[in-house]
């Protein structure tokens, strides 16, 4: 017992140096890069999802309408420490959801998007065809759902999992409640579990919860995946049969298909009809989409833009060059 | 930033009301964690005993056998669970090739060096009573090698307790997956909990592997 005990104080002996080593690492931003060209040129750090990088929306998207190249700045973090890191000072530009209810919190400065590289990103379900035959009403009861989805009440969500740390299942419990969005039981066919996957974000959980809750309610046998990753988890797993749901953006998941060829614009209608046939190709359909967008934004705080002077993305590039 | 104390909610070091709420599923994790680690154990120390009787038999066939568990043993779980993906699935069995193969180099190497470390002279001994090599293997070698395989069996039950959080992240659970619920949302409770259990639980595992190990060995306590 003795010796336990003394390996435990030296367990947190050893803790104790680890988090103060931690915590002295903040100047790890240090400006070494000498590639910049302008003389005034700065490197600024960018902190979000580790999917960033390959994101058509995210570096390569800057690299691609507004030729910055952050990439070399980039801190891959968990989508829950991003604000953190922003607020903590740790990143100067933070990735964050258009529907994070932290940005007004905090009361951020959103760039603006002034050359329109973001595009519909509305909630869009997808499913495989298979299951789309199976069951043929499964899609009234998810349109019926999409319908009261919007982006308000998407941000509001967010903020109940992210500020108020309530459950995903439970948020998703009285947003269709409330809206009286759950369907009667019906009479419903012999066919497959519908396996959603939720991506490792606090939305995807969400709108997992609320389409499966709905199907459950209609009396579909429903289960729930994590995919512990991103949409380069989620369409493997859609092919292997561990998933045949999920709630997805249009944009998003258009560029992601076709490897980030940029042809995703603002209009919703435009963009689903570019993505079915990518779908098709893979044997996945999408149902109608939701008024519900929510994008990529890239935030800074008040401080920062003062500082830098800096109000749209356009204007990053006078930054860093 | 999170006061250790003071007002309870979800900002604090841990918020006991959501701990309250939250029973049925910090249960559910446990008894996913037990499964996730006594299928390892079980699983890990049959594979073990199977390799360390060839390498003990075939002598020349131990470095391999350990050269092999040392790679595995060294391969970034991380990385592991990323390679067997898309070939298993976000399965327990990916989870349980992860957990087993990390038990192996530990469990053979303390089989092997358990049942070397027999004294020559207590073998023949068994020999001169006429033991079979079988009943003297059984009813002698293992027995004195005990001490040397419980060794080993703590360790790699401590070390898959560990690493069993790990599997949350291709949707396994266990006390994983509220660490990274708490992660995902920079929420403290679920992490402090997780995390708590995950160490009691080894700490608990391990007296119980002291306590069988004095059971099953009275003789090296009358030695003292």
């Amino acid at each position: 017992m003795k010796t336990y005990l003394r390996g435990l104080l030296a367990l947190l002996a050893a803790l104790a140096l680890l988090t103060a080593a931690c915590g002295s690492d903040d100047d790890g931003g240090s400006s070494s890069d000498t590639t910049g060209g302008g003389a005034e040129t700065q490197d600024l750090t960018l902190g979000g999802p580790a999917d960033c990088e390959t994101n058509p929306f995210c570096i390569p998207g800057l690299q691609r309408v507004y030729d910055i190249d952050l990439s070399d700045g980039f801190i891959p973090l968990e989508a829950g420490v991003v604000a953190d890191a922003l607020d903590s000072g740790d990143i100067d530009i933070a990735l964050l959801f258009s529907t994070s209810g932290v940005i007004a919190d905090k009361g951020w400065v959103v760039l603006e998007d002034d050359q329109n590289m973001l595009a519909a990103d509305n909630v869009i379900p997808v499913l495989t065809t298979e299951l789309n035959d199976a069951y043929p009403d499964l899609a009234g009861v998810a349109d019926d759902v999409s319908a009261g989805l919007t982006t308000e009440n998407l941000t509001e969500m967010n903020k109940r999992f992210d500020v108020d740390a309530e459950d995903a299942d439970a948020i998703a419990t009285s947003f269709l409640e409330d809206n009286d969005l759950l369907p009667e039981e019906g009479d419903v066919p012999d066919g497959p579990t519908i396996t959603i996957g939720a991506q490792d974000f606090g939305e995807s959980a969400i709108l997992a919860e609320i389409y499966g809750q709905a199907f459950e309610a209609a009396g579909y046998p429903v289960e729930f995946q994590e995919l512990g990753g991103f949409r380069d988890i989620e369409i493997p797993a859609f092919e292997s049969g561990e998933i045949n749901f999920a709630p997805e953006y249009a944009a998003s998941l258009l560029e992601f298909l076709n490897e980030g060829a940029g042809e995703a614009t603002g209009d919703i209608d435009e963009t689903v009809g570019l993505l079915e046939p990518y779908l098709a190709d893979i044997g996945l359909v999408a149902l109608a989409p939701t008024d519900a967008v929510d994008t990529n934004t890239f935030v800074v705080t008040q401080e920062t833009a003062d500082e830098l002077g800096i109000t749209t993305i356009s204007d990053l590039k006078d930054v860093v060059g | 930033m999170s006061p250790l104390l003071g007002a309870n909610g979800p900002d604090s070091f841990i918020w006991w009301a959501w701990v309250g709420d939250h029973l049925d599923e910090i249960w559910e994790r446990t008894v996913q964690h037990v499964q996730l680690t006594a299928i390892a154990l079980v699983v890990g120390f049959a594979i073990s005993v199977v390799l360390a009787l060839v390498a003990l038999r075939f002598r020349r066939t131990y470095a391999p056998i350990t050269a092999a568990a040392g790679v595995m043993y060294a391969i970034p779980s991380l990385a592991l669970f990323a390679f067997l993906v898309p070939i298993t699935g976000l399965t327990l069995l990916t989870a349980e090739i992860g957990l087993v193969s990390y038990t192996l180099l530990i469990l053979i190497r303390n089989i092997v060096a358990g049942i070397d470390g027999v004294p020559t002279a207590v073998r023949e001994a068994a020999d001169g009573m006429g033991y079979t090599s079988w009943r003297r293997f059984v009813a002698v070698d293992l027995r004195l090698a005990t001490p040397t395989i419980v060794a080993g069996l703590r360790i790699a039950a401590v070390t898959t307790i560990g690493l069993v959080t790990v599997t949350a992240l291709i949707g396994q659970g266990g006390y994983g997956a509220l660490i990274n619920d708490g992660l995902s949302r920079s929420f403290n409770t679920p992490i402090v909990v997780g995390a708590t259990l995950s160490i009691a639980m080894a700490i608990t595992v391990d007296l119980l592997l002291v306590g069988f190990e004095r059971l099953v060995t009275p003789w090296t306590r009358a030695e003292r």
